[in-house]
């Protein structure tokens, strides 16, 4: 149902970011700008090879430095592992065994950054250097070396439905291909810091991450000590697109102050944010598509091989790509494997980026093969409302966590392919611009045109990734602050949450705060990734708003001698129902005035806690148009023409949601150059700006934005996700568009020695 | 690490003199500063030449100069570059990004660097000199002479460079300038520059071919150059003269490698001469 | 080495002392306490610790503080004139021209260094001014609208007087 506008006084409008004051006077404070008095410089000494053993390691000298407080190594720390969120990190926090370049060693607690360096470069390592291997694929054979303990390829996921063997022999046409791409990073802005303090066995944690909790359950683990004696304090994140998790340098930076007995503040450099953290898992995928001659797809298989570098175990790519087509019979395997290459995991879009790409590129394949326009193929075989999803990620996590339970079975609610299909095709001028399978847009010169179209799906986060408890309190002023837990790097979760609570309860926007989330204060949140909060979240803060509202209508209904139900509230003022135009008194008014029966004024709090039922879940749907332009003498690629077209439901502030759809320029630019370059020792050669090249205002025309607006049957006023999914459109349209140009297909990043290569040059 | 703000080019000299090869000079610092940890941890003293008075920018009908601690971006505002002869400079700073950069690196860093910057090359192509000092005296040597290798330049120990001289680059002259680079905001990953000067018959009697960076130090194609001088440029010259450009030697690095250098030198070439010629109003005859 | 030297920032002198290889920016966040200037990369590619000295668009992770000395430093801090936000402030309130913010000081020191000397910038030229400045949550197109905004405000209240 297309969402009718003006229908809510908050919802649907854009109203300014909460935080937008602080942000633009630079007063909001990141974790990287907090300073405690007395507090210690943590810094890490890392490992300069890619597999070895740590055979002596002495840090005396280290320790005799005037100045260090704590010197740490595998040696004189508790040998637990701990376990990262969702697979993304699985190892001791100082280990025996360094497994990458940059892997953690040991780590001092100096007065001052100078001598913290000093100390570091004073411990002495003998290594033990062990075979290494960097490659997926060589990772996976038998008697590759043993990264991860048990095998490096043991992490796998398996899905089939109907029949796919049986389904290629039916099929008219079997296409196979290889697909790969590069290292990627998801390089946010902010380099964000821990800092961390030891009260007895009370530990406080302040940082910027997107999972609060499961750090506060992971360090209540490791330090043995109760949940409710670990504060973790979130702070906003200058980007994060699921790189700032829980880290292992948290926990370095946690046994650092315990040592020490005082305060230490860790913060990366930018190399070690680059080499030392997590980056994207790179891809291979093998794919085969059968499909008939009306085009009608048949059978599927992909293996879909990624890196979990040192640490990662995760199973899957985790992705709801494989469902985008209805295809009849299906086999999908994802194999997660590990390298001596640094931690590989979640980055955004995962593999609705990486997978999809994959598919995407297939999929022209089969286009071509019938010589069908790419967008009708497309709208012929896109997933429709009603459809089941075979492999949706609920039925891959049933598997993991409720093996006795039967297989879910999960159906698409809503998508708006065809609507984002046909707007963004006119946006480009689509019909006008295709010229056919095997004909670029134009060829002017050394110059070639062509275009191309990608679509992908996301997840609206997904019932596992946790519940949530919701607090609303309103104050005697009428005014109200929001206890949520959501991560705040960017996306706006302050801010289109308070839009919700302000909705509900009836106040002004200007009048809702949001409460700086941390886990001794705040109720459980889902991990904020998957793009959870607009969809899942949502529920909670409504319905904690609508207690909180009831809670003061039944405070108006006492001493207005009505019913609560007769009784709303609009614009801060209470009314009666039945004559709206009159309010009766503020909210204010209500609050501040003392009730006989207790003696005094009352206090609202309104609350909530709850999951989220799975049948219910939700996927956005985007598509992207890309023209670009080959200058075929140098190899440069440049877009000339970009659309992006989101289905995210109704959106509670479109231009949070426009901004949201700026994930493309990390699309696109993962097209064009972005990567990461590691040398045949398994060291980041490019862990810096000036050569990982980020997509800058000039490095694309200004790209056109729309949406589709449909309210999305499960979401709370019809809304639901956008972020994660922004990313993974601009990716395959600019790799569609350059096959398009020059007829043949080339891994991102398609840099120009790749594009002199298919064209014959021998470099 | 000491630093010292002098107030004039002797003051400068007298402490480069004291401090030899443990002293560094800074314009604005824009190299220096961030690989002052690797490249320069032996250095103790810092000597700014900031306010020495040496940003100017003269010409004088025969020679254009260039102070030597000239910001990048006064060329930007300068009018005898920006409009006129020597508006190729003004295109190569363009290529010097970002503007913040350009507010703080002087003419004389970028010239003195010898790694991946932009100016050298063009201003190769224009017959550049270099004016030095030291406390002994003055010298002034061609700038296509000034570069030994990576990071490596001419200056004596005890040496400053304090003005770059630009000779008129004549009537019926064109000059153009190539960067190419990963994305807008980039060190340049090879550059090409070329100038060219018609007489009669739209003949070359002055042509001059630079590539810069993708090179060990900037190079002039002398066999380009031999192609073309004293005969009148066609399609086919020209890209028999581009095509030279494939004899040199190349660097790969973790940017770029020599093969994709390779291409990019032969194409920077040719696109750099048909933008001088244009500029020197040559006449395309069917 | 250690040196004691005056920083006249936001119109305020401060005297700090400092090791002569510590950059600007480090001794405006660690030293003066202005942490609104970020600290990113530390190589002058992200455009995160732009400064305005002298009325120009420094990156103060490439000015040693010493260096610094004798100039008229003004921080993201330093803009809003008491009375409520600088109108380039607002205007990227008022046209969400951020997401997480991190980019936003120095993208606005960029934009208040052009919009100072050229009140009539075209789209192109805040392009230019700004292609040094990383956005990584992608929000360019507002960023270019919230300057085209602060435009129109400044040149309508320089109109005014």
């Amino acid at each position: 149902m297309i969402v009718k506008k003006g229908e809510y006084s908050v919802v649907g409008k854009s109203v300014p970011l909460i935080d937008a004051c602080e942000k633009v006077t630079g007063t909001i404070k990141y974790a990287g700008d907090i300073r405690v008095p007395g507090m210690l410089t943590g810094k890490i000494l890392r490992s300069p090879y890619a597999h070895a053993k740590i055979v002596e390691i002495d840090t005396s000298k280290a320790e005799a430095l005037p100045g260090v407080y704590a010197v740490i190594t595998h040696k004189n720390i508790p040998n637990k592992e701990w376990l990262g969120a969702w697979f993304n990190r699985q190892g001791k926090v100082l280990d025996e065994t360094v497994r990458y370049v940059g892997d953690e060693v040991a780590a001092v607690a100096a007065e001052d950054k100078e001598i913290a360096e000093m100390a570091i470069g004073l411990i002495e390592v003998e290594y033990e250097k062990l075979p290494e291997v960097f490659d997926i694929e060589e990772a996976m054979k038998h008697g590759a070396p043993e990264v991860r303990a048990g095998g490096n390829a043991i992490q796998r996921t398996a899905l089939s439905w109907g029949d796919a063997e049986k389904g290629f022999e039916e099929s008219d046409f079997v296409i196979e291909k290889r697909c790969t791409m590069g290292f990627a990073h998801h390089s946010p802005l902010d380099r964000n810091a821990c800092i961390v303090s030891w009260d007895g066995d009370h530990l406080t944690l302040i940082t910027g991450t997107q999972e609060m909790f499961k750090l506060r359950n992971q360090l209540s683990v490791y330090f043995d000590v109760p949940k409710n004696y670990v504060n973790v304090v979130q702070k906003p994140l200058g980007g994060s697109f699921g790189l700032w998790w829980d880290m292992n340098y948290h926990f370095i930076a946690a046994l650092l102050a315990r040592k020490a007995g005082r305060t230490v503040r860790m913060e990366l450099t930018r190399e070690e944010v680059f080499a030392g953290t997590k980056r994207r898992e790179r891809p291979v995928t093998y794919i085969k598509l059968g499909f008939a001659k009306n085009g009608k797809l048949i059978s599927s298989r992909w293996t879909h091989i990624f890196d979990n570098g040192a640490y990662g175990f995760k199973p899957d790519p985790f992705q709801s790509a494989s469902d985008i087509y209805r295809i009849t019979n299906g086999d999908y395997e994802a194999i997660g494997v590990n390298t001596n290459l640094s931690t590989a995991g979640c980055a955004r879009g995962v593999g609705d980026l990486t997978l999809n790409y994959a598919m995407e590129q297939t999929i022209d394949l089969a286009a071509e093969k019938l010589n069908i326009d790419p967008v009708e193929f497309r709208k012929q075989n896109h997933f429709r409302e009603g459809d089941i999803l075979w492999s949706s990620q609920e039925v891959f996590w049933c598997k993991v966590f409720f093996q006795d339970k039967p297989r879910p079975v999960v159906k698409l609610a809503q998508e708006a392919l065809d609507e984002c299909l046909e707007k963004g095709a006119e946006l480009i001028q689509w019909k006008k611009k295709w010229k056919g399978w095997g004909k670029p847009v134009a060829i002017e010169g050394a110059k070639r045109r062509g275009i191309g179209v990608a679509i992908a799906t996301h997840i609206c986060g997904l019932s596992m990734l946790g519940p949530t408890g919701a607090i609303v309190i309103v104050n005697t002023d009428g005014t109200a602050t929001l206890t949520l837990g959501p991560g705040l790097m960017g996306q706006g979760a302050n801010t289109t949450q308070c839009q919700i609570v302000a909705e509900v309860l009836g106040i002004p926007y200007e009048d809702v705060q949001f409460a700086e989330p941390d886990t001794l204060h705040t109720p459980e949140c889902p991990s904020t990734v998957g793009s959870v909060t607009a969809y899942m979240v949502s529920p909670a803060t409504k319905a904690a708003s609508e207690d909180a509202k009831n809670k003061i209508l039944k405070v108006a209904a006492s001493l207005l001698d009505a019913k609560s139900e007769e009784l709303d509230i609009k614009e801060g003022k209470i009314f009666a129902k039945a004559n709206s135009e009159k309010g009766l008194m503020t909210v204010s008014e209500c609050l501040c005035r003392p009730l006989y029966d207790i003696q005094c004024t009352s206090v609202i709090v309104g609350s909530a806690s709850m999951g989220f039922p799975f049948e219910k879940s939700a996927k956005m749907t985007m598509v992207a148009f890309a023209e670009v332009e080959v200058d075929t003498e140098t190899g440069i690629v440049k877009v000339v023409d970009y659309v992006q077209v989101h289905d995210s439901g109704r959106l509670m502030n479109p231009t949070i949601c426009y901004n949201q759809a700026g994930g493309l320029y990390m699309g696109a630019g993962f097209a064009l150059g972005e990567r990461l370059i590691f040398d045949e020792d398994g060291k980041l050669l490019n862990a810096n700006f000036m050569d990982y090249k980020v997509f800058g205002i000039s490095d694309m025309p200004m790209p056109k934005i729309a949406f589709v607006e449909k309210d999305e049957p499960g979401g709370v006023f019809g809304v639901k996700g956008i972020g994660e999914g922004a990313s993974c459109v601009a990716t395959p349209a600019i790799a569609s568009a350059v096959y398009n140009a020059l007829g043949v297909q080339i891994d991102p990043p398609i840099t120009p020695d790749k594009v002199l290569s298919a064209l014959g040059e021998k470099l | 690490m000491d630093y010292f703000k002098v107030n004039n080019i002797e003051e400068a000299l007298s402490l480069l003199d004291a401090y030899g090869e443990r002293g560094i000079v800074i314009g604005g610092g824009t190299l220096f500063v961030p690989h002052r940890t690797e490249l320069y941890s032996e250095v103790e003293a810092v000597i700014d030449l900031e306010r020495t008075q040496l940003d100017y920018i003269n010409f004088d009908g025969n020679k254009l100069k260039i102070g030597a601690t000239t910001k990048l971006a006064s060329i930007l505002t300068s009018e005898v570059i920006c409009k006129g002869p020597f508006e190729v400079i003004a295109e190569t700073v363009r290529e010097i990004t970002p503007p913040e950069v350009r507010n703080m690196a002087t003419v004389a860093g970028d010239i003195c660097i010898s790694a991946e910057v932009d100016l050298p090359t063009t201003l190769i192509a224009l017959g550049t000199e270099v004016v030095t000092r030291s406390t002994v005296g003055s010298r002034i040597l061609p700038l296509e002479e000034f570069y030994l290798g990576y990071l490596q330049n001419a200056l004596k120990v005890d040496e400053i460079v304090t003005e770059l001289q630009v000779p008129y680059p004549g009537l019926r002259t064109g000059a153009a300038f190539l960067k190419f680079k990963r994305i807008s905001t980039d060190l340049p990953l090879l550059n090409a520059a070329a100038k060219v000067t018609l007489g009669d018959n739209d003949k070359c009697i002055d042509v001059k071919i630079v590539l810069g960076v993708g090179t060990n130090t900037p190079i002039r194609v002398k066999s380009a150059e031999e192609l073309l001088l004293s005969t009148r440029c066609d399609k086919e010259l020209i890209a028999k003269a581009a095509n030279s450009a494939g004899d040199i030697e190349y660097i790969s690095d973790l940017r770029a490698s020599a093969g994709l250098r390779k291409v990019w030198g032969k194409v920077g070439v040719k696109r750099v001469l048909w933008k001088a010629l244009e500029r020197a109003q040559y006449k395309e005859v069917s | 080495m250690k040196k004691r030297i005056t920083l006249s920032v936001n119109g305020r002198e401060y005297s700090v002392d400092v090791d002569t290889t510590w950059t600007l920016v480090e001794v405006l966040r660690d030293k003066i306490g202005l942490t609104g200037t970020k600290h990113g990369c530390g190589v002058g590619a992200c455009g995160s610790c732009t400064v305005n000295i002298d009325g120009q668009a420094i990156n103060s992770c490439l000015m040693l503080a010493v260096k610094a000395e004798g100039k008229s430093i003004t921080t993201i801090e330093g803009i809003a004139d008491g009375n409520g936000l600088h109108p380039i402030q607002q205007a990227f309130a008022d046209n969400h021209g951020m997401a997480c913010g991190y980019c936003t000081p120095g993208m606005i020191m960029a934009s208040k260094a052009l919009l100072d000397k050229k009140l009539e910038a075209s789209e192109e030229e805040i392009k230019e001014a700004l292609v040094g400045h990383i956005c990584r949550c992608g929000t360019y197109p507002n960023i270019i609208k919230s300057v085209i905004s602060a435009e129109r405000i400044l040149k309508g209240s320089s109109v005014l007087k």
